[in-house]
């Protein structure tokens, strides 16, 4: 075991490096590149054992390594946003094909109007493909999130896809101190991937993801993803229990902070969820009993566990850095659906925050908490409100005005 | 890694040398910092606003002609006189629009744009427009 100073970047591809990957087929883009520099470079200077190959687009990148995956392969790449989204049609018939592929995306907000900084609407785009997905939100958690992911997409009680995504920027290009795991240990949590299901040998010739007609059948092998995701839900527990036996870091599929006695809570995922943090311990200290939960597993969703953090609490608010445009925050909904029926359900407030890297600001999160009294003192809550300063509002309008947009209408 | 391309001892010595006194040229800074205060701007309802101006546009001439892209060309395209015969192929092909005319009637050309792509030199039907090399190779 060391420690380093590292890029989220480069905690990904040390975690990359760790599980000793035979096969990353790359495509480059903004803030994702570094992954597969680094990476480029020590399969250059023979530090890797690996076949690294430059692709023409994501989307053929996403084929090959999910084919390299259906031979018994581990694969491992990444790529973030407009990548994420040229490659998005294989997405879901990767994980339609149940092989363990682990990437990471580095989230950036989506075009357009085009930009580089994060938000969270590319890796909630690939939501409901059978791609499982663990959010990060320091470096640390990168690194160990990959170790985890291998072992979690390998098991033969999940064999589906899985995306580790961290926040573009913010975490992709800040430095944090990292423990990089001895290999020898990460071999021992981790052993070589044997395929029963899909592999390739010339001796026990098979055809893989093959087409369907009638939807029976359809319905059969769909349903089946969404049992071994929920699966995975169990298996995942299992797998970070013995993680943090070996590590000495645990993860759960969310995380609690100043939670347990918390009469006010504030759902966030992502490196922002920091920004949360220490709002909640401002709020402590001004005598608001708030916490905070992080969501780790956005699929499979946690719901047992947010069930049990959430209920009791006066009001939840879910901070979304995303935006389903016609609805509103898309984690409101999800963490909606799951204390709905519940019978001591919190009130309900949905806020829109850090799209495109926004920062969010101490004064927004007080606003934030304000509103969760006040709506918790009404007995409700209505509607999505985008965190926004009135100094954000007055640089934007002399945006508009140097466009010369401002009174056209 | 630059023992590989310099020869060894004094050169090497020398320019390790050089970049040592540059550095050390530069005195240290102390550099003080102090937490910034947060940002008290209070919380807005963003209003309705039509796609007019809230879609992102921006309602202005292009600025590149302002920025004086000629500095990439290696070669120029010179127009011979005597040989064109205003037809204006070389106009309707320079696909950075970089080509007027004058009051005469003949192609004049913007050389602060001009990237020297020589398009207008093979569409030229009189073979009239020569490249010349920008700067010679000493």
């Amino acid at each position: 075991m060391k420690r380093e100073m590292l890029t989220g970047n480069a905690a990904a591809a040390w975690g990359v490096r760790l599980v000793e990957v035979d096969y990353v087929p790359v495509y480059p883009i903004t803030p994702q590149t570094e992954i597969i520099e680094t990476l480029a470079g020590w399969i250059s200077d023979g530090m890797m054992d690996t076949r690294f190959v430059t692709m023409d687009s994501e989307h053929s990148m996403i084929t090959a390594a999910g084919a390299a995956s259906a031979t018994g392969a581990r694969a491992f790449t990444a790529t973030s946003s407009q990548g994420l989204l040229y490659g998005f049609e294989m997405i879901y018939t990767v994980a339609g094909w149940r092989v363990p592929l682990v990437m990471v995306n580095v989230s950036r907000g989506l075009s357009s109007p085009i930009t580089l900084e994060p938000d969270h609407n590319d890796i909630l785009a690939i939501r409901d493909s059978g791609f499982l997905q663990i959010h990060c939100e320091t470096c640390q958690e990168v690194l160990d999130s990959i170790i985890l992911a291998y072992r979690l997409a390998e098991d033969e009680r999940v064999l589906l896809p899985v995306m580790v995504n961290m926040d573009g920027f913010y975490l992709s290009f800040t430095r944090e101190p990292v423990e990089i795991p001895n290999l020898e240990e990460v071999r021992e949590f981790l052993p070589p991937y044997r395929p029963k299901h899909a592999f390739f040998m010339a001796s026990q010739p098979m055809a893989q993801g093959v087409a369907v007609l009638g939807g029976p059948a359809y319905s059969y092998f769909k349903y089946q993803m969404h049992l071994a995701s929920l699966k995975a839900l169990e298996v995942y527990g299992e797998i970070c229990a013995e993680f943090e036996r070996e590590f000495r870091r645990g993860y759960g599929p969310v995380e609690g902070y100043m939670l347990e006695d918390a009469e006010y809570a504030l759902v966030m995922a992502g490196s922002f969820s920091t920004l949360g943090k220490k709002a909640v311990k401002r709020a402590r200290d001004k005598g608001i009993r708030a916490g905070l939960l992080k969501l780790r597993l956005l699929r499979p969703f946690p719901e047992a566990d947010l069930r049990k953090a959430l209920e009791g609490k006066k009001a939840v608010a879910v901070l979304d850095q995303n935006i389903s445009v016609g609805k509103g925050g898309i984690l409101y909904s999800e963490v909606a659906s799951c204390l709905c029926n519940s019978k001591k359900r919190p009130v309900l407030l949905s806020f829109i925050g850090g799209l495109g890297g926004k920062n969010i600001s101490p004064h927004e999160f007080e606003f934030l908490f304000e509103k969760m009294i006040e709506a918790f003192e009404e007995g409700t809550s209505s509607g999505t409100h985008l965190l926004y300063t009135e100094k954000e509002w007055e640089e934007m309008s002399l945006l508009k005005r140097t466009a010369e947009n401002e009174g056209k209408a | 890694m630059l023992a590989g391309i310099l020869s060894e001892g004094t050169e090497l010595d020398e320019n390790v040398k050089l970049a040592l006194s540059v550095f050390l040229a530069v005195a240290p800074l102390d550099i003080k910092t102090v937490e910034a205060p947060p940002e008290a701007s209070p919380v807005i309802i963003v209003p309705f606003e039509p796609a007019q101006i809230s879609s992102p546009t921006i309602n202005a001439l292009g600025n590149s002609p302002l920025r004086m892209t000629g500095n990439w060309r290696v070669f120029r395209p010179v127009w011979n006189r005597e040989v064109c015969t205003k037809c204006m192929a070389c106009l309707a092909r320079c696909p950075d629009g970089c080509i007027s005319l004058d009051e005469e009637g003949f192609p004049c050309v913007d050389y602060e744009n001009c990237k020297g792509c020589l398009i207008c030199v093979r569409a030229c039907p009189a073979e009239g427009i020569e490249k010349v090399r920008e700067a010679q190779v000493l």
